[in-house]
């Protein structure tokens, strides 16, 4: 039997499809709807910014890291005591 | 985890009859399976909006959950989002708030319009292989005009040859009427079905199922309910699962507490005194039914012919006879029923007070 059709089986025959398991407590309150399911996850698009943000930001990605690091380098570097 | 007591003559893994609509329990006699096809066609069609229609404990919510769990086991073909708490008070962008919280989808935008365009976004963004599937239980509690309007909001967000948003509704027979008092909402459904009550069969095979998935066993090897006892309880239940259920563990319970090996009709009724709707009428009920359950035992070795079978009655309900004499007018059977039934209530009774004082000595 085929995979489609098994999973069609399942759909009248008696129990529960091996991959969820309603005894788990957030598998059943999910089943009875007192529970959300899982936040949907998005694809994240890149963040491109034209002038890094103040040095006291957190730098949330690596374009923004390499940005920041890029204007450090560039700054004339303080004489070493 | 298993629960073993030595001394105890039954044991289980778990309860076979707790009152809790869990989808490891499910059971679909051939009627149901005919009205899962047809929710499933609802789904996989894309026919927008289905309507179960379904009595106080007919198993509505198990049904419910078994759809949404078989759904959920294959993420890639449906999404799925259960409403289980509607609420009488709920107005339309509760329902609408519901639905996109129960389906994961984050709001980010302010205003009463954020919610519907949040779950139209995700809905025109799934694949045309793919399904969103709102189960809403107790759908009867939406009763405000403005949730029945964003029930058909929410139905109506079509695709060029399909829905892909499918609400399936699980609400009592009263629904009805305050659906068709607005017709517009009921034409909505592409397809409604009522839930059957449970023939005997039925009712025996349910029974067989939960006691396997449960692991029940005893010394004696007979984990199961007796053909009778099966009587028993589907008369007390009337056809619909919930009462059934509770009149199961209410029998195991009293079989494991009393250490009686095995269950039959008459431990199933002595189970029953203790429920508080237990009343005469009741009682009479039930030895109605195990008389002719008795009769038609008794039938099948008679050798005398049988009468011609009556078309259109299902077979629980139909009047057995025991001998031809009796067959000749309804209402000389019917008394002797109610007279030799008055009768094993009396003995049972007095059966009870025996115990009970052997008891208080």
């Amino acid at each position: 039997m085929s995979d489609e059709t098994s999973r069609h089986a399942l759909r009248y025959l008696p129990g529960v499809p091996p991959e969820c398991d309603p005894r788990d407590p957030r598998c059943f309150l999910f089943l009875a709807g007192f529970k959300p399911a899982a936040p949907v996850v998005r694809p994240q698009h890149p963040i491109f910014r034209t002038t890094p943000p103040p040095g006291s930001a957190v730098v949330h990605s690596l374009m923004e890291a390499e940005l920041l690091l890029q204007e450090l380098e560039e700054q004339p570097r303080e004489p070493e005591a | 985890m298993q629960i073993i007591d030595r001394t105890a003559i039954w044991s289980m893994k778990e309860h076979p009859f707790m009152p809790v609509a869990n989808p490891v329990h499910f059971f679909a006699p051939p009627a149901l399976q005919e009205l899962l096809r047809g929710a499933w066609e609802t789904v996989d069609r894309g026919l927008g909006l289905g309507i179960v229609f379904g009595d106080a404990g007919s198993g509505k919510s198990m049904l419910c959950r078994k759809i949404a769990i078989t759904a959920m086991a294959s993420p890639e073909h449906y999404r799925v989002a259960v409403i289980g708490n509607t609420h009488p008070g709920w107005t339309g962008i509760d329902l609408v708030d519901r639905t996109t919280r129960q389906f994961g989808l984050q709001i980010t935008e302010a205003g009463d319009a954020a919610g519907l365009d949040a779950l139209y976004d995700f809905l025109a963004q799934l694949p045309e292989t793919s399904r969103a599937l709102l189960l809403i239980d107790d759908a009867h509690l939406l009763v405000r005009r403005g949730a029945l309007e964003a029930l058909r909001l929410l139905s109506r967000f079509e695709m060029p040859h399909y829905k892909p948003l499918t609400i399936l509704c699980f609400a009592r027979p009263g629904w009805l009427e305050a659906l068709r008092s607005a017709s517009e909402y009921l034409d909505l459904a592409g397809w409604t079905a009522r839930i059957p009550p449970l023939s005997r069969t039925d009712l025996a095979q349910i029974i067989a199922w939960r006691m396997k998935v449960a692991e029940v066993s005893n010394r004696e090897g007979n984990a199961r309910f007796e053909e009778d006892a099966v009587v028993a309880v589907h008369a007390w239940s009337r056809g619909l699962i919930r009462p059934a259920i509770h009149a199961c563990r209410l029998a195991l319970d009293y079989a494991a507490l009393r250490k009686r090996p095995v269950i039959d009709g008459s431990l199933v009724v002595e189970a029953l005194t203790e429920d508080p709707r237990f009343d005469t009428e009741t009682r009479e009920q039930l030895a109605m039914a195990l008389l002719r359950f008795d009769q038609e035992k008794t039938g099948k070795g008679n050798t005398a012919p049988a009468p011609p079978p009556r078309t259109g009655l299902p077979q629980e309900t139909e009047p057995v006879s025991s001998a031809p004499v009796e067959t000749a007018s309804g209402e000389i059977r019917s008394s002797r029923d109610r007279r030799a039934a008055e009768l094993l209530l009396k003995a049972a009774e007095q059966r009870k007070m025996k115990r009970e004082s052997s008891h208080e000595r």
